[in-house]
């Protein structure tokens, strides 16, 4: 970055943006909390909201003043930093703040979307007992997620990629007096975990390259970066480094390798197949909860990953077909479990992970020549963000309202909660891909992204899940808000508070309007050679059409079999028979987990060492106990009391020190 | 300079006038002998250390200060100071509980009097640079112990008297043995002269033995260590704390004197032997003492077990070799002192003197136990209390000299002991009080003296100033002495 340049208030306080949320979570934990539930909730809820602004004038000032990013040129820089751990010479961490434009434009969804969860939440947790606790956790979220965000470089991210697993678990298992939280909150952070443990290693193994080539390259591409900042790494000579270094492992090559192990973290935190188990448990957190972490942003880090190190994985090249390959098949798999489930959260959880399953295989379907899935994949994690959050905002009010979670227990909610059901349908069509919604625009990026780059058969399969998405969704729309009301719950059931329904119709405008920004005028994969990429935006008939067609073909079977009486469904299901009960089981991977780690894994592997433990090591340790003792009380009888004993033993040790020295002294002279 | 002898003439002179001020004041005015005596002592500390470390001699090189030889005198005016402090309670009769087990000490005039006697011999004893004069410092330095060691004059304290007299004859015979074949092997007296003249032969080795065993006795190196169990029980536990502390201080300078001085040309020969002799003092110190249920015969197996880390800065001539020996030195006093300390308020309280008597005193005194949970790991050498520090710098000695073996043979020993200095924080910390147990009230002399030396204690293990300024002073020593 050119120092003379003037930079504005944000960009050059931009360590605000840290600061804001972490003394926020200090001081509401340690000294509101425990004076005022009430203050607490309020006191947090301000500070997002102070945050969003300053994201919104860090934004404005990244995107608008600086010089050239009016013509689309828009430089990744460090606009502030400070030294944390300096080993050697070369070897220094620094925490900081990395502004890009995917930085930037994370930045404002998460300050978004925490904002507006923050100030539902005073609705939605009104009078609970752990009020004050639940403000503490989203505050640090939002801290370490935004820390995670705003990384320059790979370790600060790490940190902040545990401290945001950490505030999930302990989201999740909010309702701790519920075993189920409970349970759900442990697989959660066991799963992302276990994932995190091939994270650390690519780390490893991409930081030791990193670190030799720092010191191997000139002075001109290492100037003002450390060996482990995302500027360093993703250089393109440190690609071709990484490609003329030449070494492999299984016969992977240690860049493929690496670079896989990542995407393994990626994956987990992402809940990407067949790492994706955790996520529709989680959803036994609150739903604003839901809606923040395990919808808009925590769940889309490992996509920000991926993308981060896109340049990277680009290098490799195969380790990018396994990020594709795994993004279609999570995204057809979700798809088919989400038509199958009955509560409306997992059904929203399903649709989560097929739309990351998109994300992910617009990067993967990516490269520098076809550089359209990369702006498509940002600019569905930017319109998914809000239309997901409003739909789980959406379900939670209805939850609210109707004390279940059963889509069968609704139904005939859209008089009674009029709000509800529109913002509600807004986000039903915008996920569905319906034009104009904001949904439309970036489906339809994605699915050019992966036709133009010549991978029809996932251009196929997204296009499929298309109408997979329209179908689940207004599956859930119509039992809902049409039909009757089942229960007693929904019977009675009435509008919610303000506090809520404002973020619902703030998150509806931005559901609606969203698509219209011209994203890859902010948006765009940096191109090695200098240059900004050519990535196009506008629509593309070719492909619109059909998206549109499938779209409209899955509402229409979704209201053909669920808008009036569901005989017809049921029906449906008994003689699909096996299939279904498959589906509804979410293919019985959780069963199959269950039986590697109880049956495999604790009865063969863990039971043994557990043997041995208790009886080798523990029986050693205790034997050394006794023998130590033993010898303790035979020496004490040398202590006989006896004046003589003594005297004895001092003369024969004068002897005995002759005769040691002597025969030393032999040896020596 | 006259002023290098200013130390010594201060306590003597302190020592005269208390037994002068002893005879012409009424038993009850006696109290102000203890400060009187502290005051002598602060005089003579403040002495050393404006002189400190400027080297010099006086009456024809026989007497002689350096860097180290402060250091020493500093220590044993420390643990002297200390130990008084320690004793005033059961010398002047402030014990809480009236019908205590422990009858008070009496004659406070000549108690203070001798203890000072012992002192000026110790502090000659590190000066000496003749034959004659260290043989006459060490019994200085020793006999009058004898005598303190059996101030209770009851049936335990005559058999520790006895005993400690009997071997200690037996060990000034030995030694003295030793310094006659030196005189004889070399016709010099002067520590220096021997040095030049020794030539290695079997006579050499028989010296060497010899007055090893009159280093053991003092410092209790095992097998010269029997006497101490007995001793340490029959003595006033305040002359049991000074046995362990200053007396061991003493068989330290001793064996600085002949060791560096005299046989530092031959280390070669006789570092195995060293490396033996810890070896075998630390496990043996260490395994007599689980079986241990006296607090002050535990403790005596405690200090021997202590003396076999103290010896391994023998084991060869590194730079910081004598840092390390006097900085551990010190460490040892001030957290010995601490623990003795409190056994000694308990003693006062309760007359009990058994373990299992220590049980619930985290609930009856918090402050005393924490002192004594402080002090007992300390001694155990865990982070960040001074004593891992002190441990740390000794068993470097013996890892830089090549005594890998040792260094492992220490680790586990020092695991040992956690487990027996676990033992008394067990009982204070898990077992509840005994029943009808009262909360245990501490004097304030008492409660001061524990706190400031389990502060001291914390403070030299958490900042390094104490032991750089060691370094600073003495690691010049070694290049002058040893080739």
């Amino acid at each position: 970055m050119d120092q003379t340049m003037e930079l504005g208030f944000a960009l050059k306080n931009a360590w605000l943006i840290l600061a804001l949320p972490f003394f926020s979570f200090l001081i509401v934990g340690l000294f509101i909390r425990p004076l005022s539930k009430r203050a607490a909730g309020i006191v947090a809820t301000l500070a997002i909201f102070l945050t969003a602004c300053f994201a919104y004038r860090l934004a404005y000032e990244y995107f608008f003043t600086l010089p050239g990013a009016l013509e689309g040129i828009h430089k990744a820089f460090v606009p502030w930093s400070v030294e944390w751990l300096r080993y050697q010479e070369n070897m220094v961490v620094s925490l900081g703040i990395l502004t890009d434009p995917i930085s930037v434009m994370l930045m404002v969804v998460v300050t978004t979307v925490s904002s507006l969860v923050h100030l539902y939440s005073t609705g939605y947790l009104h009078g609970e007992d752990g009020y004050g606790r639940y403000f503490t956790y989203l505050n640090l979220f939002t801290f370490s997620m935004l820390g995670l965000v705003t990384a320059p470089n790979i370790v600060q991210m790490f940190v902040c990629w545990e401290l945001v697993g950490a505030s999930s678990f302990l989201l999740i298992g909010y309702y701790y007096d519920r075993p189920s939280a409970v349970a759900a909150a442990k697989k959660a952070f066991i799963v992302t975990r276990f994932a995190d443990l091939g994270f650390l290693i690519g780390m490893l193994i991409l930081g030791f390259f990193g670190f030799q080539f720092f010191g191997e390259l000139p002075a001109s591409v290492t100037q003002g970066l450390q060996p482990f900042d995302f500027m360093f790494l993703t250089h393109p000579e440190v690609g071709a480094k990484f490609l003329a270094q030449g070494g492999s492992f299984l016969g992977i090559s240690l860049v493929t390798l690496s670079m896989i192990l990542i995407y393994m973290g990626a994956a987990g935190k992402s809940a990407m197949f067949p790492l994706h188990i955790w996520l529709p448990d989680a959803m036994e957190g609150p739903t604003p909860v839901s809606a923040l972490i395990h919808a808009a942003t925590m769940v889309v880090a490992g996509v920000y990953l991926v993308a981060r190190m896109f340049p990277v994985f680009a290098v490799s090249g195969d380790a990018l077909l396994v990020v594709a390959y795994v993004g279609a098949f999570t995204c057809l798999f979700a798809a088919l479990i989400g038509c199958t489930q009955d509560d409306i959260k997992r059904v929203l959880a399903f649709s989560t992970l097929s739309q990351l399953g998109y994300m992910m295989f617009a990067l993967g379907v990516s490269s520098f020549e076809n550089p359209l899935g990369y702006t498509a994949s940002m600019f569905h994690l930017f319109t998914h963000a809000f239309f997901k959050a409003l739909l789980f905002l959406g379900a939670g009010s209805v939850i609210h309202a109707v004390h279940s979670n059963s889509i069968w227990d609704m139904g005939g909610l859209r008089k009674k909660m009029p709000v509800t059901h529109v913002t509600f349908l807004i986000a039903t069509l915008a996920i569905s891909g319906i034009f104009p919604l904001s949904g439309f625009f970036s489906k339809d990026e994605i699915l050019s992204a992966a036709l133009e780059s010549g991978h029809t058969n996932i251009f196929v399969v997204g296009l499929v899940v298309a109408g997979m998405t329209a179908f689940y969704m207004s599956r859930v729309y119509f039992v809902t808000f049409w039909g009757k009301h089942r229960t007693e719950g929904a019977h009675h059931a009435h509008e919610s508070p303000p506090v809520m329904l404002i973020p619902l119709i703030i998150l509806a405008v931005f559901s609606i309007f969203s698509g219209f920004i011209p994203f890859a005028h902010f948006v765009s994969l940096p191109s090695p050679h200098g240059g900004e990429g050519a990535a196009h935006g506008g629509i593309d008939l070719a492909v619109a059409l059909p998206s549109t067609a499938v779209a409209l073909l899955g509402i229409g079977l979704a209201a053909f079999f669920y808008s009036g009486d569901t005989s017809r469904i049921e029906a449906l299901s008994k003689s699909l028979g096996v299939i279904y009960t498959t589906i509804k089981n979410k293919f019985y991977i959780d069963e199959v987990y269950l039986f590697v780690t109880h049956k495999i894994i604790f009865r063969f592997i863990a039971a043994p060492i557990a043997w041995f433990d208790r009886n080798v090591v523990d029986g050693g340790v205790n034997l050394s106990a006794w023998g130590t003792r033993k010898a303790g009380s035979g020496l004490s009888r040398t202590q006989t009391g006896q004046v003589q004993t003594y005297g004895s033993w001092f003369v024969s040790g004068v002897l005995g020190i002759l005769l040691v020295l002597w025969i030393l002294s032999f040896e020596r002279h | 300079m006259f002023t290098l002898i200013l130390p010594e003439l201060i306590v003597i002179l302190t020592a005269f006038l208390i037994l002068g001020v002893d005879l012409f004041v009424s038993e009850k005015n006696r109290v102000v002998l203890a400060p009187l005596t502290l005051v002598g002592l602060g005089a003579a500390t403040a002495a050393i250390f404006f002189q400190m470390p400027e080297a010099g001699a006086l009456f024809g090189g026989r007497f002689a200060v350096d860097s180290v030889t402060w250091w020493f005198k500093f220590l044993f005016i420390l643990s002297t100071g200390i130990t008084i402090a320690l004793s005033l309670d059961m010398l002047d009769g402030r014990k809480v509980l009236e019908n205590a087990q422990t009858p008070r000490l009496r004659f406070r005039g000549e108690y203070y009097t001798i203890l000072l006697f012992t002192l000026s011999g110790m502090m000659f004893l590190v000066s000496a640079r003749d034959l004659i004069t260290l043989y006459v410092s060490l019994e200085l330095a020793t006999i009058p112990l004898f005598v303190l060691a059996s101030w209770k004059r009851d049936g335990n304290a005559g058999e520790a008297g006895l005993k400690y007299v009997i071997m200690g004859a037996l060990a000034s015979a030995l030694l003295l043995y030793g310094f006659s074949l030196l005189y004889g092997l070399t016709g010099q007296t002067d520590l220096h002269a021997i040095s030049q003249g020794l030539t290695p032969s079997p006579l050499l080795w028989l010296a060497v033995a010899l007055i090893v065993s009159g280093i053991g006795f003092k410092m209790t190196i095992v097998p010269f260590h029997f006497w101490a169990a007995e001793v340490y029980q029959g003595a006033p536990t305040p002359i049991t704390a000074y046995l362990s502390v200053a007396s061991k201080g003493a068989g330290l300078a001793l064996m600085f004197q002949l060791f560096f001085r005299v046989f530092g040309g031959f280390f070669k020969d006789w570092q195995i032997a060293i490396a033996v002799f810890a070896a075998l003092t630390m496990t043996l110190g260490n395994l007599g003492a689980i079986v241990q249920n006296n607090i002050k015969r535990f403790m005596a197996f405690s200090a021997i077990s202590q003396a076999g880390y103290m010896i391994m800065g023998f084991l060869g001539p590194q730079k910081e070799s004598i840092a390390s020996m006097i900085f551990y030195m010190w460490v040892y006093v001030i957290t010995n002192l601490a623990v003795f300390g409190v056994i000694i308020f308990h003693s006062n309280q309760t007359g009990k003197e058994e373990i299992t008597d220590y049980r619930g005193l985290a609930q009856t005194n918090p402050l005393m136990a924490l002192g004594m949970m402080l002090g007992l790991f300390g001694l155990a050498g865990i982070p960040p209390l001074s004593g891992f520090v002190g441990k740390f710098f000794l068993f470097s000695i013996a890892s830089a000299t090549g005594f890998h073996w040792l260094v492992a043979v220490a680790a586990v020993n020092s695991t040992i002991s956690l487990y027996y200095y676990l033992r008394i924080v067990r009982q204070m910390y898990i077992e509840p009080p005994a029943a009808g147990a009262k909360a245990l009230e501490v004097s304030p002399v008492l409660g001061f003296t524990v706190t400031t030396t389990v502060l001291a204690s914390v403070a030299l293990g958490v900042f390094p100033f104490f032991y750089n300024i060691v370094n600073a002073q003495t690691s010049g020593w070694m290049s002058l002495f040893v080739k």
